[in-house]
């Protein structure tokens, strides 16, 4: 490794630094005691809280699976009736995806990242907090459905007609469509959190060629959730709003169509599987290297592929959907996109292959390796059979059968669990005190992998035999009963590895605030030495590997030779770089402890849950406390340049506090933004959609609109309030805090010119006699209404909380981030207002 | 409005996967219209318009990708950093111009609304 040093010969601080420093660093980030422990923030202790839980639900939903395979195993089989098995396999498939493996792969991120990029948390820690408590509470609430037969039951992708309102009336699908709200909720806040925390917070040096791979798989995880979720939000909004008030979305009779929750689910639906396949390729793009001592081989390739597949992915989403009617050649377009994603998908295995072929030191071969390895064979299989079923005419003979069991699972379970325990032996030495066992590994593994190909191998029989998916039982002349016995032996084989994992945590898991250290031997930075505070100074980097590629980098970092070895404020701390070139931009003061964020998710998953069981005041009082507590928690955000620049070594001084696009909060609320968008788009192709389906319902005559000098007027209020809130920023940026009333008249004004454009709009159609539950043309109408009304609610509470910031001398022409966000999302909320108008009062124009 | 580096940089790395999600959404939506409305599917030379949209398309996006790649460079960024992004726009624009062409070839072979 000697011809790739990288010596840095002038290190930023001088040493030795005085202990008080690190007693400093100690006590500020110290977790809270006692009962007050569960309002902890750092990134360690709520990383290894999200995973436990992810875990918890894993097991939970294993033990489903269980059950199910006891009801198959013989013909005939009345262990389970009918209405329990299928709330058993819709809560499998539900909490696998949604409460285990999203969960899981964005609480690695949390656990691992601020450590791997050298920085002391993540930028928005209550942000996590937040996601983790209402992702726990909803999830396990959520799951306790099951106990009194209200868990869901139309399938984890909940198609209707069958979970609408005439099929399915009770609350069972409500806990499915509510339910899953904060969890898509606490998806997209952490999503939030890793997209800045992997851009915004590396290490000086870290350029974009030399992040971690799996650094690289977590940006492209977040960028698809800012994209994905929000299909599957509108969809849930959709369908939750045809059950409750009978807008018919999905209503063929009425001109909707089932087929939009489909598109809508599944364009979600199949960029999920990249969701949790990429990280955990991340994770294993990590440990090969360690386990062989070689870097990566075509590190560009393999960050390639990430993106490649990231983005391909999108466009997968009709391959659920060959059997559905849509044009051939329509389906043509998705098998060719089908195709094309494997390339980078090989690329990634031709990756570790060749890093395995240029080993340095393998064997023997070590549990993570092993888990590694039993993915490689798994998920290559599970692949295969991918481009079986991407072929259309294959697809229409296999499709609801057995053979896509086997194949989804070969591709989840092979791509996605094998890599996370993996991941769970390599890097439980990172966070506990001593590693797992290397004999209770070995044992998990081999009866994991066993048991998972005795399980599901035969499913391919199973299915191509001609079972269907979700029967809860089959008759003994069918044949399937010997194949059935087989899947369900090898579905204990693999419960017995987890469970043998169990104990393993059990016996050898120990938090005790020191780790195992670099047991492995591996170049990257988490494995420096670390405390609660991360590391005690945050390097520069000149490598890909720095741990194997910078002499003396663990002793210097921990002797506070590099940047930041102290608390110059006072607080929690860390520096916030430039996004291409992780050069140090600023210092982001970060909170500690507290109790807002906790209760504000316990509010948010509270009022989910209980609107689910039409408990409405409850749940509005849950919704109050959620509020209140989010308005707490804010208001102690945005401190200003509270301290003057500081020193963090090397001549560099830095500024506690930016506002304008450099700040870390307007990255965020551009991220909210996206997300916003993504939802109003899937909106529009509702839209289309629908008339594409049924253009018979929409006006024949622009006589069946509104006159068009109210979508006019309206649009021109839109803009009113814009150009009033760019006066309000002019006025904050130049004028002294003495003159605040002309700057809350503008706040003012703006809202109420928001407020009235809404009220026209919806005013001028409810006159021509449009209803929402008429026609599925009236129910898009109106939700395109709905959006806007929804955000223009949001935009009044900014707004309000605005000039309440002002008037309490909270806001100046430095301390203005609050004030910039709320500009960002208002100009956002306007534009969408806009484009709603222009096609709600256009379009049916321009097809008379 | 001048874009910030990152922007410029980012977008200029995802273009080609960018101009190959508009192309896929634009041949996915014609198509769809086309088939829902058999009075939209004029013919021009014997070839009906749905063929010639999606060959249209197609050699729109591979053009499009071809010349962002060749027009616009890496700006403010370090030179590792020009290198990598600049690799990674090409190929990237590569995949990309794979899936354009599969995606086109499939009007060759199969009905427009079968």
């Amino acid at each position: 490794m000697a011809e790739r040093d990288k010596t840095i010969t002038h290190l930023p601080n001088a040493t030795p630094r005085a202990d008080a420093e690190l007693e400093q660093l100690k006590k500020i980030w110290q977790p809270p005691s006692g009962f007050n422990f569960i309002t902890v923030v750092n990134n360690t202790y709520i990383g290894v809280f999200y995973v436990g839980t992810a875990v918890l639900f894993f097991l939970l939903a294993g033990i489903l699976a269980l059950l199910m395979r006891t009801q198959l195993a013989i013909p005939e089989n009345d262990f389970l009736g009918h209405n329990l098995y299928n709330q058993i396999f819709t809560m499998h498939g539900t909490v696998m995806m949604f409460l285990f493996a999203v969960p899981a792969v964005e609480a690695m991120g949390v656990l691992l990242l601020p450590n791997m990029l050298a920085a002391r948390d993540l930028p928005f820690p209550r942000l996590s907090v937040y996601a983790y408590w209402a992702y726990a509470v909803g999830g396990l609430v959520f799951f306790g459905s099951l106990f009194f037969d209200l868990a869901p039951r139309g399938g984890w992708f909940m198609y209707p007609p069958l979970t609408s309102y005439e099929f399915s009336p009770s609350h069972n699908a409500d806990f499915w469509l509510l339910g899953i709200g904060f969890i898509e909720i606490s998806a997209i806040a952490g999503a939030i959190e890793i997209v800045i925390g992997v851009l915004r917070t590396r290490a000086p040096g870290m350029t974009l060629d030399k992040m971690p791979i799996y650094a690289w798989s977590m940006l492209v995880l977040a960028g698809m959730i800012i994209f994905a979720f929000p299909a599957v939000i509108l969809g849930t909004l959709l369908l939750e709003i045809e059950r409750s008030f009978h807008w018919p979305f999905f209503i063929a009779a009425k001109g909707g169509d089932p087929l939009l929750w489909q598109h809508l689910f599944w364009f979600f639906g199949h960029p999920e599987v990249y969701i949790i396949f990429l990280p955990a390729a991340g994770m294993v793009s990590m440990i090969i290297p360690a386990m062989t001592g070689k870097p990566l081989v075509g590190y560009r390739l393999v960050v390639l592929a990430l993106i490649g597949a990231g983005f391909l992915s999108f466009g997968l989403w009709v391959h659920h959907m060959f059997t559905t009617g849509i044009p051939q050649l329509s389906l043509s377009f998705f098998s060719a996109a089908s195709m094309a994603v494997s390339i980078p998908s090989g690329i990634q295995i031709f990756a570790w292959i060749a890093t395995i072929a240029a080993a340095k030191r393998m064997w023997p071969l070590k549990v993570p390796m092993l888990f590694v390895l039993g993915f490689f064979f798994i998920f290559v299989l599970g692949g295969l059979t991918g481009v079986m079923v991407a072929v259309v005419p294959f697809d229409w003979q296999a499709h609801d059968t057995y053979f896509v069991v086997a194949h989804l699972h070969y591709v989840l379970f092979g791509g996605m669990v094998f890599p996370l325990f993996a991941a769970f032996y390599y890097w439980a030495p990172f966070v506990s005190a001593q590693q797992l066992s290397k004999r209770l590994g070995k044992w998990a593994f081999w009866l994991m992998f066993i048991g998972f190909n005795v399980a599901f191998f035969p499913m391919h029989i199973t299915g191509l035999a001609g079972m269907p998916r979700r029967v809860y039982t089959y008759s003994e002349y069918l044949g399937w009963g010997p194949l059935n016995m087989i899947s369900t032996i090898g579905a204990y084989t693999i419960a017995a590895g987890v469970l043998v994992f169990v104990i393993d945590l059990a016996l050898n898991f120990r938090i005790r605030g020191n780790n195992a250290g670099n047991v492995w031997n591996a170049g990257t930075l988490e494995w420096l030495p670390s405390g609660n505070y991360a590391n005690r100074s945050i390097p520069i980097i000149t490598s890909r590997e720095p741990l194997w590629d910078q002499p003396n980098l663990a002793e210097d970092v921990d002797a506070g030779r590099y940047y930041l070895p102290n608390a110059p404020t006072g607080g929690r701390e860390t520096i916030i770089t430039s996004p291409v070139d992780a050069r140090p931009q600023y210092l982001l003061q970060m909170p500690g402890p507290g109790w807002p964020p906790l209760l504000a998710a316990f509010g948010t998953a509270g009022f989910f849950l209980l609107l689910t069981v039409k408990m409405v005041v409850p749940a509005i009082i849950s919704g109050v406390i959620a509020v209140a507590m989010l308005m707490r928690w804010l208001w102690s955000t945005d401190p200003g340049p509270s301290h003057p620049p500081v020193d963090i070594g090397g001549g560099i001084k830095l500024p506690v506090y930016l506002n304008g696009a450099a700040s870390h909060s307007w990255w965020a609320m551009v991220v909210l933004i996206l997300v916003s968008g993504s939802i109003f788009g899937a909106l529009i192709f509702s839209y289309f959609f629908l008339w594409t389906v049924s253009p018979e319902i929409w006006p024949a005559s622009g006589n069946a609109l509104p006159a068009i000098r109210w979508p006019i007027i309206s649009a021109g209020l839109l803009l009113a309030s814009a150009g009033t809130i760019a006066y309000a920023g002019r006025r904050l940026r130049t004028k002294s805090s003495l003159s605040r009333w002309p700057f809350h008249t503008a706040m003012l004004v703006a809202i109420m010119l928001l407020t009235v454009a809404f009220g026209l709009d919806l005013n001028s159609q409810s006159q021509t006699g449009l209803r929402p539950q008429h026609s599925a043309y009236g129910a898009v109408v109106y939700m395109i209404m709905s959006m806007q009304g929804f955000f223009v609610s949001i935009m009044i509470f900014m707004g309000l909380y605005t000039v309440a910031r002002s008037a309490a001398g909270l806001l100046n022409a430095q301390r203005r981030a609050t004030f910039d966000n709320t500009m960002l999302f208002w100009y956002y909320t306007v534009a969408q207002g806009i484009i709603g108008l222009a096609l709600v009062h256009s379009f049916p124009r321009l097809i008379e | 409005m001048r874009a910030s580096p990152f922007t410029h940089n980012f977008l200029l790395m995802f273009s080609g996967p960018l101009i190959w999600a508009v192309h896929f959404v634009a041949i996915y939506g014609f198509i769809g219209i086309v088939c829902a409305r058999p009075a939209m599917n004029l013919v021009w030379l014997g070839i009906g318009i749905a063929t010639w949209g999606v060959i249209g398309a197609g050699f729109a996006a591979i053009a499009a990708i071809a010349a962002v790649y060749l027009r616009i460079k890496p700006r403010d960024a370090a030179p590792d950093n020009r290198s990598f992004i600049r690799w990674m726009s090409l190929t990237l624009s590569l995949l990309s111009a794979i899936a354009v062409v599969w995606e086109t070839m499939a009007i060759f072979l199969v009905p427009a609304c079968a």
